[in-house]
């Protein structure tokens, strides 16, 4: 039996070999075991290769090579707002639910006659209404909003230096939680900044 | 939606940096893992890497596309890992006073016995094994062809060699590949 060459297998199973002579070994590998073996551990050679992963470098690689290159890695803005502002949030959460659960009286203010707090009704008065291309008018309810908003946060910083001084275990974690977000917050976005600058 | 190659380069031309990374992604692994059979050290094949990147960076405005980006940026990859190799074969020589030959197979190997019993899974954590020890002229031409799917043409692009030299190294690597994962075997058989 004339048995092609072990280069001519090779070829066959990339499929590079001329028409005639691929009709050929494939004639044969049909009748010759000892072929037919040798050709299904090229293939099986071939596949163990393709299923082999690539290697990767070490991490920070691509970190490095924008440096090296000058450029700055693009990092989303959405990613940016929420990495800056991530503990701000925990801490206010923590903060609030801390308040709602565990301060006298329960809830947040205007339940126990803070002023402006709760269902909004208290002193402030509502802007009038007016168009809204009325400049005055949009003008008094832009004050309006403030107005409620400071009132809603002084009564929030009121209920928690009260229990804080009160000795509510409690309030005072939360308002512990609140200044570390807010020193967190001071380092990432004004301290941090100019200091790593400087140095 | 996939943004090919091509689209990339022409936004990066435009002043759209952004898309660096994007390339970076597509063939830092496959790139790394190139030059990690060539040089055969992870540090060496990391700076390689980090070479090639930057050449293409700055060199992005002579890429013609009459390539494709792989083939091309592949081929700078490969002349900087041989230079690399170069360099340290000739500190190798003026060290041990002689360079070292790498082992040859042979034209024409003699077939190996009956495997027909022989798993794939076995048999590519061998073959992982063994691509380790080939040399690297081999050891780049069946990366290029299997891991990075490139054809022989194009393999002969990126190496500058001809294909009749692609295919002869192609079939020399891979018969040594799989002599050393069989005799690999054979060893664990006897062992047992």
């Amino acid at each position: 039996m004339n048995h092609p060459s072990l280069r001519e297998l090779h070829d066959f199973a990339d499929r590079t070999l001329d028409a005639a002579s691929a009709a050929r070994v494939g004639a044969h590998l049909a009748s010759c075991p000892r072929c037919a073996a040798e050709h299904r551990l090229i293939l099986m050679t071939g596949e163990a290769l393709r299923r082999l992963p690539p290697e990767s470098p070490s991490p920070g690689f691509t970190a490095r090579l924008h440096h090296a290159l000058g450029l700055r890695q693009h990092v989303s803005l959405w990613w940016l707002v929420l990495r800056n502002l991530a503990p701000l949030v925990a801490a206010v959460a923590v903060a609030a639910v801390i308040l709602t659960l565990g301060a006298p009286g329960g809830g947040l203010p205007g339940g126990d006659g803070v002023p402006g707090g709760g269902s909004g009704a208290g002193s402030v008065t509502p802007a009038p209404r007016a168009p809204l291309v009325d400049p005055g008018a949009a003008a008094g309810a832009i004050r309006s909003v403030a107005g409620r908003a400071a009132e809603w946060t002084g009564a929030v910083t009121a209920r928690l230096v009260e229990s804080t001084i009160g000795g509510n275990s409690l309030s005072q974690l939360a308002l512990a939680g609140l200044v570390l977000g807010m020193l967190a917050l001071l380092d990432r976005f004004l301290l941090g900044p100019i200091f790593r600058r400087r140095s | 939606m996939r943004i090919s190659d091509n689209d990339i380069i022409v936004r990066l031309r435009k002043g759209d940096h952004r898309h660096f990374a994007a390339l970076v992604d597509r063939y830092r692994d496959r790139g790394y893992s190139l030059a990690l059979r060539i040089l055969r050290s992870p540090r060496d094949a990391e700076e390689a890497l980090q070479d090639a990147f930057v050449r293409a960076w700055r060199g992005l405005g002579e890429f013609q596309g009459s390539s494709t980006f792989a083939t091309w940026f592949y081929r700078i990859l490969y002349n900087v890992c041989m230079t690399a190799l170069a360099k340290r074969r000739k500190e190798r020589i003026f060290a041990d006073g002689g360079e070292e030959d790498l082992p040859d197979p042979g034209a024409e190997p003699a077939m190996p016995g009956d495997w027909s019993g022989l798993e794939l899974r076995d048999l590519t954590e061998r073959v992982a094994g063994a691509l380790r020890e080939l040399p690297p002229k081999y050891a780049s031409i069946i990366t290029l062809f299997h891991l990075q799917e490139l054809s022989h043409a194009e393999i002969a692009e990126v190496t500058g060699l001809p294909v009749g030299t692609i295919k002869t190294h192609l079939f020399r690597a891979r018969v040594l590949l799989q002599k050393a994962a069989l005799a690999k075997i054979d060893d664990e058989r006897i062992a047992v």
